[in-house]
């Protein structure tokens, strides 16, 4: 079948600005993007620059935005992409700098990760192995298998507009260590990933586990790894006051009290931020957008408040 | 010009094993690598590692036997005891590390069953092995701050008064091309697997410290003995890993017959990879076959267990295949995997060459013989990528620092700009490899004779000549990955005839070099290796013992 | 006229923040014939919030919600991309685990509800494309919005996480809004940042990465060409419209003036509401120029918008109030000082000394009280 995919292109040595190039192929009904791009280099141009290696979905080499979504090229297939005659588009992964084609400097990638300290630090060793639960090492797995393949870095939308974001991949692999049972760092990695640029920037927006293709969910991780820091005593954020009223408004209300919320958020000793507050404030009410001051309540909720103050007490 | 101690080439297990280790003796040591070192093929290694643990009552001389056994007696049998005495403390220190092996129900090291082995005592993480491993090297690797020349392609390993003193090497973020001294020089390049096509390798699997190593002089052992993995996807090659047969995958015929039982009663699907692959190759030709391949059936494990044992085989059989391994049987054939033969070493790591020394898939040392055992892989790396960063030590306290000169630098520069400057009237470097590599399967398959060897070395020396007239499209410095297609090429076509050599040479069938012209072994004439030298164009071959120690060469039943 | 019936889940800020939100959705509702009823007793979804705390509690509370319209054997309506995520996510994790909706039913049995599995949960969006259809949308348009340009602005939880979105079985669903955006005859204005983050989620914590958010996507937008931006989500709704003005310019220096439009309030214009009805006035952002060229002559206000008059009123109180307090403390003050001075209980010469001697005594001890404090 004929594929038909634009490719956005940049040599640093020619071109001022990207542009995307067209090329017409004829490939498989089962072929890959990445069986088509290398086609393309073989046979049509070989100035196309990418990476790629294992062609089976575990070295993580051939992350590419297509269609504007970060993918593992090697496992997307054409046919799953467009439909025949469909729009395939591929770029470079986002949020770091091209360096030529489809080859982005990975390197702000590496120094997040780096960041994070990666690698065990045990208190002692023992003679033998550590003695650890199945459960333990089978729950890591999940984390483990990350291949570093960029995808939800480059999708992250936290960190386009902040490049200090410690970022989905390197957070995802701070959970591998605070989770594993036989590093005894856990407490000092929480309470440096607990500010910094760490665990509370993430918007929650599910990007990166959209992304992932091999469901390490960072996500999740990350809103793990902000329980953890709770239990752990880091309660000076203003995340933790966000949520934390969250739930006592619902326990209370059934329902959310904004007003509340907004004030615990900011936190009342804050007097900028209450004060900021204060002029969205009186603008919202002017308009008539202003939360009540006495929130709605849920009709007859005294079982949500039982529901609530059940589980939250287990 | 930069300086080291101990340079590596390549930055997988056994590359960055060598490091962590050169490090750990107070050397300064710098790996050098054409991609990161997380995408070094070692990550796709999924069924796990051996040891023979002694607190646990195994017996490492019963791996040993497993290995010379599986290895149809070619192995060197000192250097097996070697690997597999020094295995357990290998784990134990991958597992310090932080690997996140499985646990049985005590929360100590669990194992799997796995071929050629009656006792189960690979190690490993669900199907994902070699890359829970290789990262925890590359974590090891930031700790103790390794230096690293990420994405540099080595072009030429540089000899002065018969030593090894560096490297030349092109940095393809920036095209520069600059050289590298250093007193020591471990090749961990890994294996070749697209001289062959299919194969389950990736495509920066092209040998390029093979041909690094015989342009320096150094010798290639035991070349014609290619694995040929059992079950590996038809088309693209992708691997499916052992384990689904050690945790108990049948292999079926068109006719739902488990045929293992006419091959290998005993050891049945966990036979020798040889054993098998051949097993089901005769199936398929004898018509048994369904499209060129035979079953792994797997069903009866249950969704659960393959999704927590061997989940990444079933996301390869899904995304590649669209078959949920719970519900269907997938279709499977033999396919170019590894090489046994590599650049000769001792049980140190040392070559031929002075300050040379090389460790993994690319070495031969020999441990794994004329057929590797599933899971020996991941052993080998580990252990030798150890042994020949102590070995080095040595070396660099007794030699001196000897610098590169310049007309070495520029000479390869001008060899660079001649293959950038042929004209575009040319052959497309993609379309040598692929010609040559289907002729490399062809003839050096599972089966083969000296008819298909003779034919497969006269078509891979065309594609020599053919060289000469490549053509490369992109002319420009940044990221060049036509060049590096290019050299690797270079590369690629030193090993086919070097596989080529040793096959035609081996006048025996033996592990995995099975000759339908003389299908016996021939311990009284053979049981020798084959060594390739490269003298200009030509490749000669002569021969040397195999150690014996213990074993006494037997009848290989499975 | 199509007639529908749906459990009528509107979310907390609907209530709260955007009764706009609300008007507007009964308004459409109405002109589209569909029934509904709405769940008071269900409890807020939680946003996701309260699931990064406590995951089973989220869903408890959202698998409930579903019981109570199960209850009542009807499918539930949302008007908030985020209501309609963590709802969706909730009901993908129980029919995926019989064990863990087990789990979930027996917290829920106290009160007499057990949650079986067949409630679908589907926003006005999806409604309006799968429920009802485009072609009878159309029907119901009065005006058409042709030379208009809308950016769609989708709000994460409608887009991701897909497989709890039912995007297989509907894969309209990932385009719904530009289709529905397309079907009023207005053309929609593509932009990179349509299924990106709005910031609501972080503004109370990092609020410059928030806002930042928001004026990329309503900067890129706008040069784009667009005239308003269309959102199915209130929370997306309030970052974008109630920060847009200080945030784009501080960031862009252009004017933060894209009006941020709800969903039904698109679907409103298209069917020849009044815009007063609809609730613009509300925006923060104002939407006056956008309505003037949607609606030209049209009413804007609302005659019952007395929100100033309301101002004015309360601050007046206040201030009489607060005056009367001070009125009254500032006698208990003076007359205790008066009774130390001259010890005297008597209240008349309290009020012949309130002269220049008591301004005197008084003016003593204010001066005492600066020196006290060092000046």
């Amino acid at each position: 079948m004929k594929a038909i995919i634009d490719v956005k292109r940049f040599n640093p040595e020619n071109d001022s600005e990207e542009y995307f190039q067209k090329y017409e192929i004829e490939v498989e009904e089962s072929s890959t993007i990445l069986d088509a791009l290398i086609k393309i280099r073989e046979d049509m141009d070989g100035t196309l620059a990418l990476r790629c290696s294992c062609r089976a979905s575990i070295c993580g080499s051939c992350g590419m935005k297509v269609n504007g979504s970060a993918k593992l090229v090697c496992k997307t297939r054409l046919v799953d992409i467009s439909p025949v005659g469909g729009k395939v588009q591929v770029e470079p992964l986002g949020n770091m700098p091209v360096i030529k084609d489809l080859v982005v400097d990975m390197n702000p990638f590496w120094n997040k990760v780096k960041q994070i300290k990666p690698y065990m630090k045990p208190d002692s060793e023992p003679k033998a192995e550590y003695i650890a639960s199945n459960e333990s090492m089978t729950h890591l797995v999940d984390v483990m298998n990350c291949i570093m393949c960029g995808a939800c870095v480059s999708d992250c939308t936290a960190l386009e507009v902040d490049k200090n974001f410690i970022g989905p991949a390197a957070l995802a692999k701070a959970y591998r260590f605070v989770a594993d049972p036989r590093d005894d760092e856990s407490v000092e990695r929480l309470g440096f990933l607990n500010k910094n640029s760490g665990v509370w920037d993430c918007t929650r927006c599910y990007a990166c586990v959209e992304v992932c293709p091999k469901g390490v969910a960072p996500m999740d991780r990350i809103m793990k790894m902000r329980d953890l820091a709770i239990n752990e005593g880091f309660k000076n954020t203003s995340g933790y006051r966000h949520t934390e009223s969250f739930v006592k408004s619902v326990g209370k209300f059934g329902r959310l009290d904004e007003a509340n919320l907004a004030l615990t958020s900011v936190g009342f000793f804050n007097i900028f931020g209450l004060i900021d507050l204060a002029i969205v404030g009186i603008r919202a009410f002017v308009r008539g957008k202003l939360p009540p001051i006495i929130p709605h309540k849920a009709k007859r909720n005294e079982n949500i408040k039982r529901i609530v103050k059940k589980l939250e007490n287990k | 010009m930069s300086n080291h101690d101990l340079l590596i080439i390549g930055a997988g297990l056994a590359g960055l094993r060598a490091a962590v280790e050169g490090v750990r003796q107070g050397l300064n040591v710098a790996v050098i690598t054409k991609v990161h070192p997380v995408r070094s093929h070692s990550n796709a290694a999924q069924g796990g590692i051996n040891a023979a643990l002694t607190d646990r009552g195994d017996d490492w001389r019963d791996h040993a036997l497993s290995t010379i056994k599986g290895s149809d007696y070619l192995a060197d049998q000192d250097a097996v005891e070697i690997m597999c005495r020094e295995a357990g403390d290998a784990l134990i220190e991958l597992e310090h590390m932080g690997v996140i092996f499985s646990r049985d129900d005590e929360g100590k090291l669990g194992t799997r069953a796995f071929g050629g082995q009656k006792k189960a005592r690979t190690f490993f993480v669900g199907a994902i092995t070699g890359s829970a491993m290789l990262h925890v090297l590359y974590e090891q690797s930031v700790k103790y701050n390794l230096s690293i020349y990420e994405e540099w392609f080595v072009t030429k390993l540089v000899k002065i008064h018969g030593k090894c003193v560096g490297v030349i090497a092109i940095d393809m973020k920036t095209g520069k091309v600059e050289s590298i001294s250093a007193k020591s020089v471990v090749i961990a390049t890994g294996g070749a697997g697209r001289v062959f096509e299919p194969s389950t390798n990736a495509i920066i699997c092209t040998g390029d410290g093979l041909s690094l190593a015989l342009r320096s002089g150094a010798e290639l052992m035991d070349t014609e003995m290619i694995q040929y993995h059992p079950t590996t996807l038809a088309g693209n090659g992708i691997l499916l890993s052992e384990a689904a047969r050690g945790e108990g995958a049948y292999l079926v015929n068109s006719e739902g017959e488990r045929f293992m039982k006419k091959y290998a009663p005993d050891y049945m699907e966990l036979a020798s990879r040889d054993v098998v692959s051949r097993a089901e190759q005769t199936e398929i030709d004898e018509g048994r076959g369904i499209n060129g391949c035979v079953l792994l059936d797997m069903r009866h494990l249950g969704k659960k267990f393959i999704g927590e044992r061997l989940g990444y085989l079933q996301e390869v059989a899904t995304e590649f295949m669209g078959i949920d391994l719970a519900e269907k049987p997938i279709p499977i054939k033999p396919g170019m995997h590894y090489i046994m033969g590599g650049i000769k070493t001792d049980s140190n790591g040392a070559t031929s060459v002075p300050g040379l020394y090389a460790a993994g898939e690319c070495a031969n040392v020999s441990v794994h013989g004329a057929n590797r055992l599933g899971a020996n892989s991941l052993l080998d790396t580990v252990v030798f990528g150890r042994r020949s960063a102590v070995n080095s030590v040595e070396w660099v306290k007794n030699n001196k620092q000897i610098d590169i000169p310049e007309e070495i630098l520029s000479s390869e520069k001008d060899r660079f700009q001649s293959i950038l400057d042929k004209p575009s009237s040319g052959i497309r470097p993609g379309k040598l490899r692929l010609e040559m590599a289907e002729a490399m399967t062809k003839g050096i398959g599972v089966w083969r004779d000296e008819k298909s060897i003779n034919n497969a070395w006269e078509t891979v020396k065309n594609i020599r000549s053919d060289y000469e007239n490549i053509y490369i499209d992109d002319k420009g410095k940044v990221f060049n990955t036509d060049l590096i297609g290019a050299l690797e090429l270079d590369f690629m076509i030193d090993v086919a005839e070097s596989i080529c050599a040793g096959a035609k040479a081996r006048k025996e069938s033996r592990g995995a070099h099975f000759r339908t012209d003389l299908k016996s072994r021939d311990d009284k004439n053979w049981l020798k290796h084959t060594l390739v030298n490269k003298n200009d164009e030509d490749f000669l071959v002569k021969t040397s013992e195999v150690k014996i120690t213990d074993w006494k060469p037997e009848e290989r039943v499975y | 006229m199509i007639t529908k019936k749906y459990a009528f889940y509107p979310g907390c800020v609907a209530r709260g923040g955007a009764p706009e939100l609300y008007d507007s959705s009964l308004l459409v509702l109405d002109k589209l014939g569909i029934e509904t009823i709405e769940l008071e007793k269900a409890a807020c979804t939680g946003a996701g919030v309260l699931q990064e705390k406590n995951q089973k509690l989220g869903d408890v509370l959202n698998i409930r919600t579903l019981a109570l319209a199960e209850k009542m054997n009807l499918p539930v309506m949302t008007i908030c991309s985020t209501c309609q995520g963590v709802m969706s996510q909730a009901n993908h994790r129980v029919l995926n685990n019989p064990e863990y909706l087990e789990e979930i039913n027996s917290e829920l049995k106290e009160e007499g509800l057990e949650y079986k599995g067949t409630i679908e949960v589907k926003h006005l969006l999806w409604i309006l494309i799968e429920d009802i259809g485009l072609d009878e949308l159309k029907k119901t348009f009065k005006k058409e919005l042709k030379g208009f340009h809308f950016a769609p602005f989708y709000g994460c939880y409608i887009v991701r996480p897909s497989d709890a979105l039912g995007f297989s079985e509907n894969p309209e669903r990932q385009h719904s809004l530009d289709m529905v955006i397309d079907s009023t005859g207005a053309s929609v204005t593509d932009f990179s940042g349509k299924t990106k983050c709005c910031g609501f989620p972080i503004l109370l914590i990092n609020q410059k990465n928030s806002l930042k958010m928001v004026s990329n996507h309503t900067g890129e937008a706008k040069d784009k060409g667009a005239d308003a931006m269309v959102t199915p989500c209130p929370l997306c709704h309030l970052n974008l419209d109630g920060y847009q003005g200080k945030v784009r310019k501080d960031n862009r220096g252009d004017k933060g003036d894209l009006p941020i439009i709800h969903l039904p309030q698109l679907i409103g214009l298209a069917m020849g509401i009044e815009p007063y009805r609809l609730g613009f006035k509300r925006h923060i952002v104002s939407t006056d120029d956008f309505i003037s060229s949607i609606a030209p002559g049209a009413r804007q206000s609302d005659p019952q918008n007395f929100n100033i008059a309301m101002l004015i009123g309360m601050v007046g109180f206040a201030s009489l109030l607060f005056a009367l307090i001070t009125a009254i403390g500032a006698f208990f003050v003076l007359r205790a000082i008066y009774i130390y001075e001259w010890g005297d209980n008597s209240f008349t010469h309290y009020i012949d000394t309130c002269s220049f001697e008591g301004i005197y005594f008084i003016g003593k001890y204010f001066c005492s009280f600066l020196s006290f404090l060092g000046f």
